[in-house]
């Protein structure tokens, strides 16, 4: 495992988007399914503690873009499965939108870091 | 925050058991899948399971946000506080107990009070939109002054020129005798427009109201309320199209007004809720006469756009154009007509709503003084609960947050307390609508509705809030370490408490002096009213109505001839001492004359002296026994017929003739150059009161019933036959009960004539007290306040006291060890009460001498700082204080010095 000190902590508002294009790309998940493919997608470079993905799970889900089903786990054991719903995917679509564009904006600002 | 996310969140309240396993659940899950996939990676057991949980985080934490999330964490920590409180509540009873006790008792009181100021001053009229009905009323300034009913002939007037309403009517009230079906009995009617109904906007329940054409004379038809037609009828369905009896000529019934219904309405000057009614069928002599018989009230609705301002200068105005357009020559310069309009309400509400406001406000200091009460209690159990608030505070909780749950737990209390109160509301409630019957208009609409309801939560909350903050604020002030080092119990309690709770006490006891003040003042001014002399005996005297219709003795000779008879054989009864007749009962007169006296001419009409007057035959005064002065009484010869001749009350003679003797002097009624005859005065007897007992009292004048022309049926005032009044009150002294005296004389009226009802059958004992209702009213509302606060004081200082006394239990130990006697402690105990209560009483009076000017139109013959009065009462408020003190005083002496010491 890398240093801590090479990882980056979960940008704040940002969470809420990984979690959305998961469940998006994989269909219905448990808790630690989300917060494991956000980890390896991140080639563990994102460091997060696991539990802050369940308060914002619960917040998606009373905003009504995620909701969940009582189901069994890999291992036998009662889980939570989360899955997007149309207004989950509406509300993904246009904050990639956004991010997209304030990603292109903030690297247009910033330049290219080794010529700084 | 959405909608939805709040809908989720308030659903997030509930079920929290199974939302909380859920979670567990899931986290549980989340760790054993994160320790698995690690043992796959060559993780030992042990070691995977402590790096899942590591990787996991701080799993309560984790909880604890998820669980602020799911629901409305200021709601849960509120409903946390409620819960909190009232297990606090309920472990301690005792405490609970009297609070509860003090705060019913205030509220109640307060809601009780409330709710008649709701019924009469703040409710509606029972009509639709009743906030737009008006009264219209005129005035001659020059002439009378004040505002009072309308004269006939301008009610056609107004409704032609006025453009402020949608329409108007008149209405007058007549007693008249009810027959046909059943026994005869005297009801009283109401003549109405057809327009009335119309205004108040009321359907009979069956048949109609009257229609315009019915509003001229001759129409015989009649409306019955709705108990009339069920008390006397039997609610009979067929009611319509039958017909009734009124003063002996046929009505047609057409229709029956709806129960509740009540016109004219209970309260309004000059007239009474009638029974029967029948169209107002105005004659040639109601409408040839101008400026004059101002006998008709007046209703009108405003038009939309109208204004009580606006109707007020039309009708103004319309006045004036009468006056210039109608009167007679001799008014149009003297006289000016004025008119103007009142909301309905305001003349029904009238001098009561004083009363009311200062009811509220007497009752409002009570609940003060019970809050006082309550905070001294909460400052005291604050001082006990030291401990577990400093190890709270210790622990890191907030002031704000510990404040924020006193004051949960103070409203919880007082919310109680507001349950309690509306029970006692609720008894209340029905005694005092019996007791304001007679005294306040609408007081038949007293009642509990959702306005008191409201009242009541919103008082309750603000008293918790009113006598939790200091306490609260208090008890959170603690000087950590002190409090957590103390081990006995004791002494812990600051001196600025000491001085709040003292400030408490001495609050209470001048709001208590306040009200036992006030109370006592009017205490005093209803024994001044009673002791008063009516100037008249009324024990053993009873009285009764009759009138006997024109349609059945047209002629004054029958009238004369049916009273001589009935009087004559009333008289013979054995037991009976003494018959008299008259137009009006004493201490009820409603008639009054303006007077010039011979040689004491006025300057102009305008300052013409007033005086009531009765109609009285030969045995009125000695039945009712008024001493004879100077002169002699009316002779039989002047009771049978003209002779001009008058006798006047000792209090007009020395007014209005300075010492002279008035007998053989001459008067008459208006101005000297009024067609009315001198009348010749030839008597003069004792003062007696025609107004209340507790009103001052009028120059009166009496006059042979016989000389006076009926102007109650007015027929043709030349024709001397139909004199004779045939409108009489009877009274009669007898030794004997009035339940063994009326059936005899019932057989003897109906034996002279069987269809003759007799009406409104008093002692005169009755009629004094009854002149006193209001006085009675008022006075035992707030003597039961004042008792009421007086209690909660003297409670309040022996609560301080106890718990002075049981604090310094220790002291008092080893004060009498070191040799003091239990004479010195009961001193040091009782001095502290005694001085706390001086403070008080000085703060009270002071008050009392400002603020019972507010009372002084209720006083009678009473100055607002009576020094008797005040005496009294502080002297009587030193008495209960007293007692109060030497309780804990007492207890404080019997302090066994070796167990106070080994309380160590």
């Amino acid at each position: 495992m890398p240093e801590i000190a090479d990882r980056s902590e979960v940008l704040q508002g940002t969470l809420d988007l990984m979690i959305l294009k998961t469940l998006e790309s994989l269909g219905p998940l448990h808790g630690y399914g989300i917060a494991r493919r956000i980890e390896q997608i991140s080639n563990d470079f994102l460091y997060m503690n696991q539990g802050t993905i369940y308060p914002a799970l619960l917040r998606l889900e009373q905003r009504g873009w995620i909701r969940s089903k009582w189901g069994t786990s890999e291992n036998n054991r009662r889980a939570r499965f989360y899955s997007i719903t149309e207004k989950g995917e509406r509300q993904l679509t246009a904050e990639t939108k956004n991010w997209q564009r304030v990603a292109a904006m903030m690297s247009r600002l910033l330049g290219k870091p080794q010529e700084s | 925050m959405l909608l939805s996310e709040i809908v989720c969140r308030i659903r997030g309240l509930f079920r929290k058991r199974a939302h909380d396993d859920d979670l567990r659940d899931e986290i549980e899950t989340h760790l054993s899948l994160a320790a698995e996939e690690m043992q796959r990676n060559g993780v030992t057991g042990r070691e995977a399971a402590v790096a899942a949980k590591r990787h996991f985080g701080n799993v309560e934490y984790a909880k604890e946000s998820y669980r602020e999330r799911r629901s409305l964490p200021v709601v849960e920590t509120f409903l946390q506080d409620v819960r909190y409180g009232a297990r606090v509540l309920r472990k301690n009873p005792g405490f609970s107990c009297v609070a509860l006790l003090t705060l019913a008792l205030g509220i109640g009181a307060t809601v009780s009070i409330f709710s008649v100021v709701n019924a009469v001053l703040l409710r509606p009229l029972p009509f639709p939109q009743g906030d737009r009905l008006m009264e219209v009323q005129e005035s001659i300034p020059k002439v009378s002054p004040g505002q009072y009913p309308v004269s006939a002939p301008d009610v056609a007037d107004f409704r032609r020129m006025n453009h402020s309403f949608e329409d108007l009517g008149a209405y007058a009230n007549q007693g008249r005798d009810l027959s046909g079906g059943g026994t005869p009995e005297r009801v009283m009617s109401a003549r109405t427009s057809a327009a009335i109904f119309r205004i108040l906007r009321v359907a009979p329940v069956i048949g109609r109201t009257f229609t315009d054409d019915e509003d001229a004379e001759g129409h015989h038809v009649v409306i019955l309320s709705y108990g009339t037609w069920k008390s006397r009828y039997g609610g009979d369905a067929g009611i319509l199209g039958k017909t009734v009896l009124l003063d002996r000529e046929p009505y047609q019934v057409i229709g029956v007004m709806p129960s509740g219904f009540q016109f004219p309405l209970q309260g309004t000057p000059f007239f009474r809720p009638a029974q029967v009614w029948t169209p107002i069928a105005f004659d040639q002599n109601d409408l040839t006469n101008r400026a004059d018989n101002f006998d008709f009230g007046v209703i009108a609705r405003l038009k939309d756009g109208a204004s009580t301002s606006t109707a007020n200068s039309d009708v103004q105005l319309c006045a004036r154009q009468i006056q210039q357009q109608f009167y007679p020559q001799q008014f149009k310069s003297s006289a000016e007509l004025e008119a103007s309009v009142m909301p309905l309400r305001d003349l029904l509400v009238g001098s009561s709503s004083r009363l009311l406001w200062l009811l509220l406000g007497a009752v409002g200091t009570l609940l003060l003084i019970a809050c006082a009460n309550v905070a001294n209690l909460l400052l005291t159990r604050g001082a006990e609960r030291q401990k577990e608030i400093s190890v709270r505070v210790a622990l890191g909780a907030a002031r704000f947050r510990l404040v924020r749950q006193l004051l949960v737990e103070s409203t919880l209390l007082s919310l109680l307390g507001g349950v309690c109160g509306l029970g006692v509301a609720l008894l209340a409630v029905r005694t005092l609508e019996t007791l304001a019957a007679r005294v306040l208009p609408r007081a038949q609409e007293i009642s509990l509705d959702a306005r008191v309801l409201w009242f009541t939560i919103g008082i309750s909350v603000l008293c918790g809030i009113v006598f939790g903050t200091l306490p609260a604020i208090a008890a959170t002030r603690t000087r950590l370490q002190e409090t957590l080092k103390e081990s006995s119990r004791g002494s812990s309690a600051g001196h600025g408490q000491r001085r709040l709770r003292d400030a408490f006490v001495v609050l209470q006891m001048a709001l208590a002096v306040l009200l036992v003040a006030g109370s006592g003042l009017l205490i005093r001014s209803f024994i001044r009213a009673r002791e008063t002399d009516p100037g008249f005996q009324p024990e053993n005297v009873v009285s009764f109505a009759i009138a006997i219709p024109n349609s059945q003795y047209p002629k004054g000779d029958q009238v004369q001839t049916f009273f001589s008879s009935l009087n004559t054989k009333i008289a013979a009864m054995p037991g009976v001492l003494s018959v008299g007749e008259s137009s009006d009962l004493p201490l009820n007169s409603t008639w009054q004359h303006l007077f010039t006296a011979e040689g004491h001419e006025a300057e102009d009409a305008n300052s013409l002296p007033a005086n009531s007057h009765t109609l009285v035959d030969s045995g009125y005064f000695s039945t009712l026994r008024i001493p004879l002065i100077r002169g002699r009484l009316f002779t039989d010869v002047e009771m049978l017929g003209k002779s001009d001749v008058l006798v006047i009350s000792d209090g007009m003679s020395r007014r209005y003739w300075h010492g002279e003797d008035p007998i053989g002097r001459r008067l008459k009624w208006g101005t000297a150059a009024s067609n009315n005859e001198w009348l010749t005065i030839v008597g003069v007897v004792g003062d007696v009161k025609q107004g209340p007992l507790d009103s001052e009292t009028l120059a009166h004048t009496y006059e042979p019933i016989r000389q006076v022309c009926n102007p109650a049926y007015r027929p043709n005032p030349t024709d001397a036959a139909t004199c004779g009044y045939r409108q009489r009150f009877l009274l009669v002294r007898a030794q004997m009960t009035t339940a063994s005296l009326m059936p005899a004389v019932r057989s003897i009226v109906s034996q002279l004539d069987p269809q003759q009802p007799i009406g409104r059958v008093q002692e005169l004992d009755e009629l004094v007290s009854a002149s006193l209702a209001p006085r009675r009213f008022n006075t035992l509302l707030l003597s039961i306040f004042g008792g009421a606060a007086l209690l909660l004081a003297a409670v309040g200082i022996y609560g301080l006291l106890a718990y002075n006394v049981t604090r310094q239990t220790r002291e008092f130990g080893v004060r009498m060890a070191l040799g003091a006697s239990r004479r010195d402690i009961l001193k040091l105990v009782l001095s502290k009460g005694v001085a706390l209560a001086l403070v008080g009483l000085a703060i009270g009076i002071t008050a009392s001498l400002g603020l019972t000017r507010l009372m002084t139109s209720l006083l009678y013959d009473t100055k607002t700082t009576d020094p008797a009065t005040f005496v009294t009462v502080a002297a009587f408020f030193l008495g209960v204080t007293l007692v109060a003190c030497w309780l804990p005083a007492h207890r404080a002496t019997k302090v066994d010095p070796l167990t106070a010491l080994r309380y160590e």
